[in-house]
């Protein structure tokens, strides 16, 4: 397995430096599992 | 003779809760308040989509996202009736951008995974070039190091009532706008930018959260919980919140206290185990773990192996953005050369954090 940080960019790391918090997204993520996020959209993708 | 009111500042600052920032909480709690109320009330159209809802079943929720320009917070920071030139000087907040973005459910599929109504996801953001305040005709020091990102998941109830958004909302702003106090104070009193080795680890944890290793970002989880610029941040997000709650005894006070999310944490970091988490890491309970549980183990392995690495490239990344490099300590080889001893280790670190979270959420009660 690669070093962890091996596939973050400057840029993303800059990101997680400048953040003062980290966001519990994933533990919402387990609970609210999306399948689509804008049904309008997908209609007119299927359209 | 010292005032009524200065004695009840000194009692607040003691807690872990400056005065300097209370007006401008209240300011941005209302400017989010009306954002949302005004999209609403301008009949803008909701995205609508389809969720899967954990013990509930199939739902549809609704979403949207507001994003509040530099120069539209400042106007309303300055228009505010709750704006009192005097006590912005002492953390003069100017120009932050705010985007938000909220998700509605149904209120079952929330209270039956028993998640706030609201409940709220926030960042704050700041850019190490803009620390330094300016001095500006008219204003004078203005500080424009942060922005902020507020995620809600509210009910439909909350929609319908926005008010509902009270007190969570408060409080989180109060949490985020404490952070940006924090880096202010620290860089105008010491000219260091940043949070020092705390400042290293919250990256850390940020860097090595892995969508299929849930044990592992649990720890991660509490490891953000100890860091004490956290932990400080929750004395005021706390206060909040058991303002607006009846409390008239000690008995009233330790109730409420224990409903809070900062006592949920203090609980997190006091019950961390290291054998159950290298427990949960290796048993398999299920097909779904005989397929995520070898790589969720090999990342544990891996990250604790260059735990150091990785610290030494986030101090050596952070020096050239701009933040203050701080001597740097790594863990030392024999606990990184075992995971039982290296869990072991931050367990002790986690209960000591949470006794101290416990007595400064107790000492709230000074101040009700």
């Amino acid at each position: 397995m690669k070093n962890p940080l091996e596939n973050l960019t400057d840029k993303e790391l800059n990101e997680l430096l400048t953040k003062t918090d980290v966001p519990m997204k994933w533990e919402l993520d387990k609970i609210f599992k999306v399948k689509t996020s804008d049904k309008s959209n997908k209609n007119k993708t299927d359209n | 003779m010292i005032s009524q009111t200065r004695i009840r500042q000194i009692i607040k600052e003691a807690a872990g809760v400056p005065d300097d920032i209370e007006m401008m909480v209240d300011i941005f709690t209302n400017l989010v308040k009306d954002e949302i109320k005004a999209f609403k009330d301008s009949g803008k159209e909701l995205k609508v989509g389809e969720v899967s809802i954990k013990n509930y079943g199939d739902a549809e929720f609704r979403s949207g996202k507001i994003n509040v320009s530099r120069e539209k917070s400042w106007q309303y920071v300055k228009s505010s009736p709750f704006f009192k030139k005097e006590l912005w000087d002492k953390f003069p907040m100017y120009k932050n951008k705010i985007n938000i973005s909220f998700n509605i459910y149904p209120d079952e599929g929330l209270d039956i995974n028993n998640i706030n109504k609201p409940n709220i996801d926030a960042t704050h953001i700041f850019n190490p070039d803009k620390i330094e305040p300016e001095e500006r005709k008219k204003l004078g020091k203005t500080y424009s190091s942060g922005d902020f990102e507020f995620n809600l998941t509210m009910g439909e109830s909350n929609w319908d009532n926005l008010d509902t958004l009270s007190p969570n909302l408060d409080a989180t702003i109060a949490h985020e706008i404490f952070h940006s106090y924090q880096l202010f104070k620290k860089y105008t009193k010491s000219g260091e930018v940043g949070f020092g080795k705390e400042h290293t680890l919250n990256t850390l944890v940020g860097s090595l959260k892995k969508d299929f290793n849930k044990e592992f970002n649990y720890f991660l989880h509490i490891l953000y919980l100890s860091l004490r610029f956290e932990q400080q941040a929750r004395i005021p997000q706390t206060l909040r919140v058991l303002k607006s709650k009846k409390i008239e005894n000690y008995n009233d006070f330790i109730e409420e206290i224990k409903k809070t999310d900062a006592y949920r944490d203090a609980q997190m970091l006091k019950t961390f185990s290291a054998d159950k988490l290298i427990n949960d890491l290796s048993k398999m309970e299920s097909f779904e773990d005989i397929l995520r549980k070898p790589m969720a183990q090999q990342h544990t392995r891996f990250a604790i192996d260059s735990w150091n690495d990785i610290l030494e490239r986030i101090v050596e990344h952070g020096k050239q953005s701009g933040m203050t490099s701080n001597p740097f300590r790594g863990m030392s080889q024999k606990l990184l050369d075992n995971p039982k001893l290296f869990f072991k280790h931050w367990e002790k670190v986690f209960d000591r954090r949470g006794d101290e979270l416990f007595r400064s959420l107790t000492r709230l009660y000074a101040l009700l």
